[in-house]
């Protein structure tokens, strides 16, 4: 058995495309076997029910999120079947080879239409919701185009009055409250329509490596907060993330106003964030003492205009989500441990550059 | 000493905005001249020297972009000011390698508007 799973690391270590998504090293690639042993181990022993199916969606999930493509999932198991095959021509003769051969091929056939179908099915949602996005930032970059223009002549008028009454030495704090309140709330709407175009813009990606708690301190400093709110940061201080600065410290920023929105009304107004170096990258936590995340909402919390909140905009975690998905990473509601939400974004470390040989079978992204 | 006069040209479409911005740079001491198009910028600054210009983006005909780039073609040094209310990433770079002083994104604090006109119409050392 040990013989198929060394058969399969070593296939795939001559492709370029596994190459640059198993970037963890040896290591990784250790854990990866056992999991090839595990896989293989319950494909012949079973038991062949619920939670083996619920494992053969998620291997087909993990496949989808990065993205390989399904002849990948066809030749990998082949290699499996073939390499079980050999084992059974050469232990077993006659009609118990027949049988065994038989038996694998159908447990074989029946585990790949189980991972292809999550596949074809997490693949259909993610098309559809790159039309919806692709829809709605049509309408987006057109409506915020057009209220640009008004929202700056209100802003300069606002500045004229307020301007004005200075100069006319009128000293009335109704006036100035007021001048002030309607700068304040022009000034949500811009942001709002940034937000909704930066959903759709592809804005430039550059990504760097850089030491995450300055980042974190930086983003913290920058969120409106009460003053009973507490930060606490458990980020060891070398620790290093590779992404663009601007657009993960939009993410983190996002998190946090949440965050601290969740434990506006909370007896105990607290704001953990945890990171650490994983074997294929760097994982973020951001965890609230709010009240939690509905269980009935939790699917949903990264769908575009989804929201709860009455002057939430639904465009916050979609835009994280975004994000992250650009970067190759994760985003995710863990599961409620007790009281708040807990949220864990993982990035991926740099891949290796992928190797340009002719035999290379996908065409790497353009590097950035 | 009397004061040295700064002449802006702003270029604007929207007649509420250049109305507006007009009475905010009056008010902070530039000597404004407003027109609504690139073609009329153009035409202006064939007979008369500005210190600075400030122009929308999206105008009538011819872009602000456009406006800058005729100016740069004419060897015309004039710090110009870009107004957007949404510039893409390829008039953001042409912007920028013309050498514009700034691209305001729509709406912009007036603030800082004027303090930039301040830095781009003072006499260079």
């Amino acid at each position: 058995m040990a013989g198929v799973v060394e058969d399969f690391y070593w296939a795939l270590s001559r492709d370029s495309f596994a190459n640059a998504v198993i970037t963890g090293g040896t290591a990784q690639v250790e854990r990866l076997k056992a999991t090839l042993n595990v896989w293989v181990v319950s494909l012949l022993s079973g038991p062949h029910d619920e939670s083996y199916v619920a494992s053969r969606n998620r291997i087909g999930r993990v496949h989808v999120r990065i993205n390989l493509a399904q002849e990948y999932m066809l030749t990998a198991v082949n290699r499996v079947r073939f390499g079980l095959l050999n084992i059974v021509a050469a232990h077993l003769t006659g009609e118990e080879a027949h049988q065994t051969a038989h038996a694998i091929n159908r447990a074989l056939d029946l585990d790949l239409a189980l991972m292809l179908d999550t596949y074809r099915e997490d693949s259909a949602t993610r098309v559809d919701a790159n039309a919806r996005l692709a829809a709605i930032g049509q309408v987006a970059a057109s409506i915020g185009h057009e209220l640009r223009n008004p929202l700056s002549v209100a802003e300069s008028s606002v500045y004229l009055l307020r301007q004005r009454l200075k100069k006319i030495g009128l000293e009335d704090p109704g006036l100035d409250k007021h001048s002030l309140r309607i700068q304040e709330q022009l000034k949500v709407c811009s942001d709002t329509i940034t937000t909704l175009l930066e959903m759709v813009r592809d804005a430039p990606f550059a990504r760097s490596q850089f030491l995450l708690a300055p980042l974190l301190d930086d983003v913290w400093q920058r969120t409106p907060r009460g003053n009973g709110v507490a930060l606490t940061l458990d980020v060891p201080d070398t620790l290093h993330v590779f992404a663009d600065r601007e657009q993960f410290g939009q993410v983190l920023s996002n998190l946090f106003r949440n965050a601290v929105e969740a434990v506006s009304a909370a007896p105990l107004q607290q704001v953990t964030v945890s990171a650490r170096l994983t074997v294929d990258g760097t994982e973020v936590y951001v965890q609230d003492s709010g009240s939690g995340v509905d269980e009935s909402h939790r699917d949903r919390i990264f769908d575009v205009l989804f929201t709860t909140r009455a002057k939430g905009t639904g465009l916050g975690l979609a835009l994280c989500k975004k994000i992250i998905d650009r970067h190759g990473g994760e985003i995710r509601l863990e599961p409620s441990g007790g009281s708040g939400a807990r949220f864990r974004v993982w990035l991926p470390t740099p891949a290796l550059e992928p190797k340009a040989t002719p035999a290379a079978t996908t065409t790497p992204k353009a590097a950035t | 000493m009397k004061p040295m006069i700064r002449h802006v040209l702003l270029v604007e479409d929207s007649e509420e905005l250049a109305d507006n911005l007009a009475e905010i740079l009056r008010a902070a001491d530039f000597e404004t001249k407003v027109v609504h198009s690139a073609e009329q910028a153009l035409g202006v600054l064939s007979s008369q020297a500005f210190d600075s210009i400030v122009s929308d983006l999206r105008l009538p005909k011819k872009t602000g972009v456009e406006l800058l780039a005729c100016l740069r073609e004419q060897g015309l040094k004039t710090p110009v000011i870009l107004m957007s209310a949404f510039a893409d990433e390829q008039a953001r770079a042409t912007a920028h390698r013309l050498g514009a002083v700034a691209l305001l994104d729509k709406p912009f604090n007036c603030a800082r508007l004027v303090a930039l006109l301040d830095g781009a119409c003072s006499p260079s050392p």
